[in-house]
């Protein structure tokens, strides 16, 4: 204790400069936006960088499941485009070439619809992969090994195949932080395609594979197994893609809607490949909503 | 412990604050005045209470540019500095004749070594932490060259001037 006390004393002005750099560094990340960006843009950086060579030790794992599940999705995507092989090269993750061969296929005036099930164009397409998912807490984020560099900027959504991943939230150079859907802050608006009807899917913060959907009125006819999907309310993901299926359907006494648990169709634990969206005209759609900031 | 020019090093920080902050000449001339005061503060005072004194002059610079706490930052590293920096600069017969030299006594090498290096370092550190990236790390450096020069040439003059205010009590003229 006594020679604590002494190694202590021995180090205070260092533990005052120590204190004093930090709160200054404190005060001007909370009351400088430039640095509180920069910072962003830096602790981005470095987890990616990290997360990327991790990754790469750790992909082989699920190598050959991997393939196989992209090798379906290059199948699916063949059948529908009808082989043109062109419009396929963006979803190929090859080389830092791939971007522009991207945005030449979905260039301007020529958006195109992959997924037949939507009925909103898309304008950008990037294949990116995922080198972080932090599962730890309530407010989860994801690392994409792509960033400003390739075309991506934040409000983008993040899909694997037809199934909703989250969205795009900053991002670097290199890289994107991605906010998931298992996240407390998200709430995406989900619709019921059997009865049309839309809820609020959001995460209650506890199991990675179940979220939960609010505000459904009990007079709409519901089963357990049914399909939920994004509704065209969102102005950054494309309606008619895969959200989950209800797995519970509580009533309670009295109450004017459902509880019910989704199972969700991403599993966040296995993610590995996936693509980064735009749907067409979607700054123009947000600049003439209300500004609800 | 020799006496300072008190008045003159607190004009100095309120000069910074409303005048000095707003020069932008050429974009590489900004003079950081305030710092002569930092480095004019007794050697002899409790470190602690200098390093807060340093934070509280350099956060006041801030507040005016609303800059955050930077320029508090770069304070509180020079007073930590500085008195590791006397021990090497100044000689150990000054120090120990007066172990709380006034600038006013230091010798010319021993003035340029001492306030040129804490004043470089502070104004580098600034900039750096103003720009926040490494590939400025180049032009930090060459603007906190020229304003080091320039107030350098500031503080010169100051101590010719406040020499000649009171030339008796600085007759031994080692400059």
């Amino acid at each position: 204790m006594g020679g604590l006390a002494i190694w202590l004393f021995k180090y205070r002005f260092l533990g005052l400069l120590i204190l004093l750099e930090s709160l200054g560094a404190w005060i001007t990340l909370s009351n400088v936006e430039y640095h509180n960006s920069r910072f962003t843009q830096l602790q981005i950086e470095t987890a990616g960088h990290y997360q990327k060579k991790i990754k790469k030790l750790t992909r082989f794992m699920g190598l050959d499941e991997e393939n196989q599940r992209l090798n379906n999705e290059i199948a699916l995507l063949k059948r529908q485009l009808g082989g043109d092989s062109l419009r396929l090269n963006s979803f190929t993750h090859t080389d830092s070439a791939h971007s522009k061969n991207s945005r030449a296929a979905l260039g301007q005036g020529s958006s195109v619809n992959p997924w037949p099930n939507t009925s909103v164009k898309i304008d950008f397409i990037s294949p990116a992969r995922v080198i972080f998912c932090g599962e730890a807490g309530q407010n989860n984020f994801m690392l994409l090994d792509r960033g400003s560099l390739n075309g991506i900027q934040p409000r983008m959504a993040v899909i694997q195949e037809d199934k909703i991943i989250g969205q795009v939230q900053a991002v670097s150079k290199h890289f994107a932080r991605v906010v998931p859907l298992i996240n407390t802050k998200i709430r995406i608006s989900a619709l019921h395609p059997k009865s049309q009807t839309v809820g609020i899917l959001a995460w209650d913060g506890k199991s990675t594979r179940y979220a939960e959907l609010i505000d459904f009125p009990i007079h709409i006819p519901i089963k357990i197994g049914d399909t939920l999907v994004s509704s065209s309310y969102s102005s950054v993901y494309p309606p008619g893609l895969r959200l989950g299926r209800i797995d519970r359907i509580e009533i309670n006494p009295g109450a004017v809607t459902y509880k019910i648990r989704v199972f969700l169709t991403a599993d966040y634990k296995r993610l590995d490949h996936v693509q980064v969206i735009r749907i067409a005209l979607q700054s123009e759609r947000e600049e003439i909503l209300p500004n609800t900031n | 412990m020799n006496q300072r020019p008190w008045l003159l090093l607190i004009i100095l920080v309120i000069l910074q604050g409303s005048l000095f902050n707003r020069i932008h000449w050429l974009g590489l001339f900004n003079p950081m005045v305030y710092v002569i005061t930092l480095i004019w503060l007794p050697a002899t005072w409790n470190r602690s209470i200098l390093m807060l004194l340093g934070f509280g002059i350099g956060w006041w610079v801030d507040s005016s540019v609303q800059s955050g706490a930077i320029h508090a930052m770069a304070s509180v590293w020079t007073i930590y500095f500085k008195n590791f920096w006397i021990r090497y600069t100044v000689s150990p017969v000054t120090l120990q004749e007066t172990p709380d030299p006034d600038l006013r006594e230091l010798e010319f090498r021993s003035l340029i070594s001492y306030a040129g290096t804490l004043l470089l370092m502070h104004q580098t550190l600034a900039y750096s932490l103003e720009a926040l990236r490494w590939n400025s790390l180049g032009i930090s450096l060459i603007k906190g060259s020229v304003n080091t020069v320039l107030v350098m040439g500031i503080l010169w003059s100051l101590i010719q001037w406040t020499r000649s205010m009171s030339p008796s009590r600085f007759s031994k003229n080692k400059i």
